[in-house]
């Protein structure tokens, strides 16, 4: 992360700019797009070819057209949306928790000296160690229900976010805060207006990396803990050995992670616009 | 009460012997350590848990000697330690030409994209009944997870360096004749070498949540199905030990790669978080 500079001098045409500096290949936004989806379709085309043609058994790759009837076969028997919608709705409750928790925490462990003292050991040594150790401790202590899976989307992305968002609040510009001090704000005041603002951007990216890791955690709490979700469903088909299930909701996994994290990423673009 | 304010800042910090900061420096660690020690062990004494649920520092650490007089505690740790070993040593080759040769052609890149980034969003784990599903329980197994977990972040960052490389440098490097060998072993890899390093550094981290993934869910061998098993037999206070041991690891790899990761890096400014 970089100091956090206020750049008010823009190039002043950015298109032509960026055409000057760069000696790389351009592609415009019309080709990607073209390239993208040409791209995606040759992957499936050549997937459905190889599945049908080659001597690959269908338990390792079944045919995309399966793995297609698969999906539409689970969302008539309702197993489909169900459990999206389980897992859905258990990651959210889960990651406004997190965020719920981390943000303020960091603001407060940034901005109180002695708390960074006490509290930063523990907080970069849970944010170090994977945080998959601890599933069998929640296994043991929480039991094998949702609050365990509660619990481990919790674990996974509140470190994450908090580190961004106290290691954010440190990089405050300290002549702004000093300027604000002479100009006589009060603590409360200091944190509102100078504090706070300039650790938005942090707060952003803190978020998306919880994001992330709440992902990981949401397919650990599945994959040990839950009898429901896309995580269990994954396992249980691999399980079974229903490849084309598995195919179908791994791709229907992506599909969400992408999205949200793709979500997330805009966001914080768009908070950090400000910065340089 | 500004100028003051001023005052204090400008001054230089009291520095001590070099001797005196090197021993000095696990210091917090260790205080805080120990005062987590005692903070655990009040607990038992207040509250004098089941020792099934909660065993006290006492017991753990009597079922670590226990374990390590037995002969059990190395095996386990040996064995994990190889399957990571070779899966980064694997991703290493793999993942740094790549990411670089990625980083180099914007038609590449556009090409890869899709995937990396679908690779990249999704936590790779996922695929963990995938490869079980292909290669059963075992070495392999644990060892695709941590190739599949460490070598995306590696691509990632190494096609990143490359394409962060200054422009201006470039085309100074060009100007004054650089050929294409010159120009990458003397322009892009000293300024993607940091970025190398982060992620390797990434890339441990992650592979370790694989190999353990694997090792607490299929009971292939190592660490992870020590904590396991030692959960199914009740035998909290050595799921206890064990699990420390797990900690220590990642501890000590993420601390390492931290290092090297400031090593390559340290004409830069700063680390990128």
């Amino acid at each position: 992360m970089s100091t956090v500079t206020a750049k008010p001098v823009r190039a002043p045409d950015v298109k032509t700019f960026r055409a000057y500096r760069s000696s790389r290949r351009v592609y415009s936004r019309k080709q990607r797009w073209i390239v993208g989806v040409l791209n995606l379709s040759t992957f499936f085309v050549v997937w459905q070819l190889v599945a049908v043609y080659s001597d690959i058994p269908q338990l390792f790759l079944p045919s995309v057209t399966d793995v297609v009837r698969e999906l539409k076969e689970m969302s008539d028997e309702g197993i489909l949306w169900g459990n999206l919608a389980i897992s859905v709705w258990i990651y959210v409750f889960s990651m406004v928790i997190s965020i719920a928790i981390a943000v303020p925490l960091g603001l407060l462990i940034g901005g109180v000296r002695i708390l960074d003292r006490i509290l930063s050991t523990y907080v970069w040594a849970l944010y170090t160690t994977p945080r998959l150790i601890l599933m069998p401790l929640i296994l043991l202590w929480v039991g094998i229900n949702d609050t365990a899976r509660v619990v481990i989307i919790v674990l996974s992305a509140v470190p994450a976010t908090l580190v961004v968002v106290m290691e954010g609040v440190k990089t405050v510009d300290t002549s702004l805060v000093r300027a604000a001090r002479a100009f006589g704000a009060s603590r409360l005041r200091l944190f509102r207006s100078v504090v706070f603002p300039s650790t938005v951007p942090f707060i952003a990216t803190g978020i998306r990396m919880g994001v992330s890791r709440g992902l990981i955690g949401l397919f650990i709490g599945e994959y040990f803990t839950s009898a429901d979700g896309i995580g269990y469903i994954i396992t249980l088909a691999g399980k079974t050995f229903n490849s084309a299930r598995m195919y179908g909701m791994l791709l229907i996994f992506v599909l969400f992670c992408v999205a949200l994290v793709g979500l997330t990423q805009l966001l914080e673009r768009k908070v950090s616009a400000w910065r340089a | 009460m500004a100028t003051a304010a001023i005052g204090t800042a400008l001054q230089p910090r009291r520095t001590r012997p070099r001797w005196q900061r090197w021993a000095l420096k696990p210091l917090p660690g260790l205080i805080s350590f120990a005062g987590f020690v005692l903070v655990w062990q009040s607990v038992i004494w207040i509250f004098d848990p089941n020792p099934i649920l909660f065993p006290g520092p006492v017991d753990v650490w009597q079922a670590f000697i226990d374990t390590w007089a037995a002969g059990d505690l190395w095996p386990p740790v040996i064995d994990s330690m190889r399957a990571m070993f070779v899966g980064l040593v694997i991703s290493l080759v793999v993942g740094i030409p790549l990411g670089l040769a990625i980083g180099m052609s914007p038609t590449a890149d556009l090409i890869t994209s899709p995937y990396l980034w679908g690779f990249f969003a999704m936590p790779r784990i996922a695929l963990a009944p995938l490869l079980i599903l292909f290669l059963g329980f075992g070495f392999e197994v644990k060892v695709w997870l941590v190739v599949l977990s460490a070598v995306i972040p590696i691509i990632l960052s190494c096609k990143d360096g490359v394409q962060t490389t200054d422009e201006s440098l470039v085309r100074a490097a060009r100007s004054f004749g650089a050929g294409r060998l010159d120009m990458f072993g003397k322009v892009i890899a000293p300024n993607t070498l940091p970025f190398i390093a982060s992620g390797v550094r990434n890339g441990i981290s992650r592979g370790f949540v694989g190999l353990l993934v694997i090792e607490l869910t299929t009971g292939s061998g190592g660490i992870g199905t020590e904590v396991m098993q030692s959960m199914r037999n009740f035998d909290t206070a050595r799921m206890f030990a064990f699990t420390g041991v797990l900690i220590a690891i990642a501890l000590i790899l993420v601390s390492l790669s931290r290092r090297l990761e400031a090593y390559a890096s340290r004409w830069r400014e700063e680390v990128v978080l």
